[in-house]
């Protein structure tokens, strides 16, 4: 008999030969850049929402759209406190992205060849999907 | 801080707990609590709460993932039907009558929590023993019953088939796809319902990313209302997750047949 889960942060070793401990670990692996994407965004965020309450920007560039948003980003025309904004809801939606990424890589390291295709084929889709809105 | 920011995260962190906990992303409960009292425009609203969706997926997502509640095998293979769904609904939008589909998936939604209401507790303590599917097996530790629940996943192939329509209808109604996926994970592949919020939790991030960036794109993303909706929903997030935690999977049952009779009686007035 194997071990099952006795703590809800245990690595768990069952008998089952398709989920072993191994396998488990690997959760961990896909988790981190969720958490570095999600403290991330929410720091800049933050800071973006104090320097805006602080310093008021004269005129807001609410509603930018990528094109302007990366021209403003070039020529430094944001204010700090927005340019934060922006930068913490880009990364948060690029969070996910990097999530498929971590699922290849992982996939990978178990070499079940059949899932890194599956997660290559969702990468793939996404990326498409993201050119083809910012063009 | 303006009072518009206090309660925009207070309506996110309502959001934030209540769709961590179902695993739906929250977009139900924000973009009506946007449009009603905060008279935000429509297009702002969706925007908004889809940044919302990816911040309780990014949250519930790794917080689940540490503890292995989330099924990442299952969740990558229904996103490649979510995903292939989501652009035929992008594609078919405009040959469809929208108020009859809209009424159509109100009144499926109110058949589907009836099936969740007289379905009874389902058997999670199958043994694996090798099958093909059994690739999808999981374990979890349930703080709720202080026990460990092992399952298998079954009838992949009708699940694969709801979460294609889920893509498909999240684009043509602007409906997070967990509605659907949480009911056909657990009532059709026989998901343990814990696993199947925190499963939807993992893949609602991923649908909602590339809608994020076409908003993005065409100017709709506001960051003076999507940063405190966020900062609230992400804050939510880990209520909910640790509400999950706590609860009986029967009380979550509940709240999630509660939920979809809620959005089954949105949806027909709304059409």
């Amino acid at each position: 008999m194997g071990v099952h889960c006795r703590t809800s942060r245990d690595v768990c070793s069952i008998d089952n030969p398709f989920m072993t401990g191994r396998r488990q670990n690997h959760d961990r692996w896909v988790a981190w850049p969720l958490k570095i994407g999600m403290w991330l965004s929410a720091g800049l965020l933050l800071g973006g929402m104090v320097l805006v309450f602080v310093h008021p920007p004269e005129s807001s560039s609410s509603n930018l759209n990528t094109a302007d948003f990366l021209d403003a980003l070039v020529q430094l025309r944001l204010p700090l406190g927005e340019g934060l904004l922006y930068a913490g809801i880009m990364m948060l939606i690029s969070t996910p992205v990097l999530r498929v990424g971590a699922a290849v890589v992982t996939f990978i390291a178990e070499r079940d060849w059949k899932f890194v295709g599956v997660s290559i084929a969702v990468f793939v889709v996404l990326l498409l999907e993201i050119i083809l809105s910012l063009q | 801080m303006s009072v518009d920011s206090l309660l925009l995260a207070f309506g996110g962190i309502v959001a934030g707990t209540f769709g961590a906990l179902l695993g739906l992303g929250g977009g139900v409960f924000l973009i009506p609590f946007l449009v009603l009292v905060l008279n935000v425009p429509m297009h702002q609203a969706i925007a908004t709460s889809i940044v919302a969706v990816i911040a309780t997926s990014s949250t519930g997502a790794a917080m689940n993932l540490e503890r292995h509640m989330v099924n990442i095998r299952l969740g990558m293979l229904l996103e490649t039907t979510t995903v292939a769904g989501a652009i035929a609904g992008g594609l078919t939008a405009s040959m469809l009558d929208a108020a009859v589909l809209t009424k159509v998936f109100g009144i499926l939604l109110a058949g589907i929590a009836a099936m969740m209401a007289v379905s009874g507790k389902l058997n999670t303590m199958d043994r694996a023993t090798g099958g093909e599917k059994e690739v999808f097996a999981g374990e979890y530790y349930d703080d709720a019953t202080k026990s460990s629940v092992l399952y298998t996943v079954r009838n992949i192939g009708p699940t694969m088939i709801i979460s294609l329509l889920a893509g498909n209808i999240s684009g043509l109604l602007g409906l997070g796809g967990g509605i659907f996926k949480v009911p056909a994970m657990h009532l059709i592949s026989r998901v343990p319902i814990k696993a199947a919020t925190a499963t939807s939790n993992f893949m609602i991030g991923v649908t909602a990313a590339a809608g994020a960036f076409i908003y993005f794109a065409e100017g709709h993303l506001d960051p003076h209302i999507a940063a405190p909706a966020a900062l609230g929903v992400l804050l939510g997030s880990f209520f909910g997750i640790r509400l999950s935690r706590i609860l009986k999977a029967d009380v979550l049952k509940w709240v999630f047949i509660v939920v979809l009779l809620a959005t089954s009686v949105q949806l027909i007035t709304r059409s």
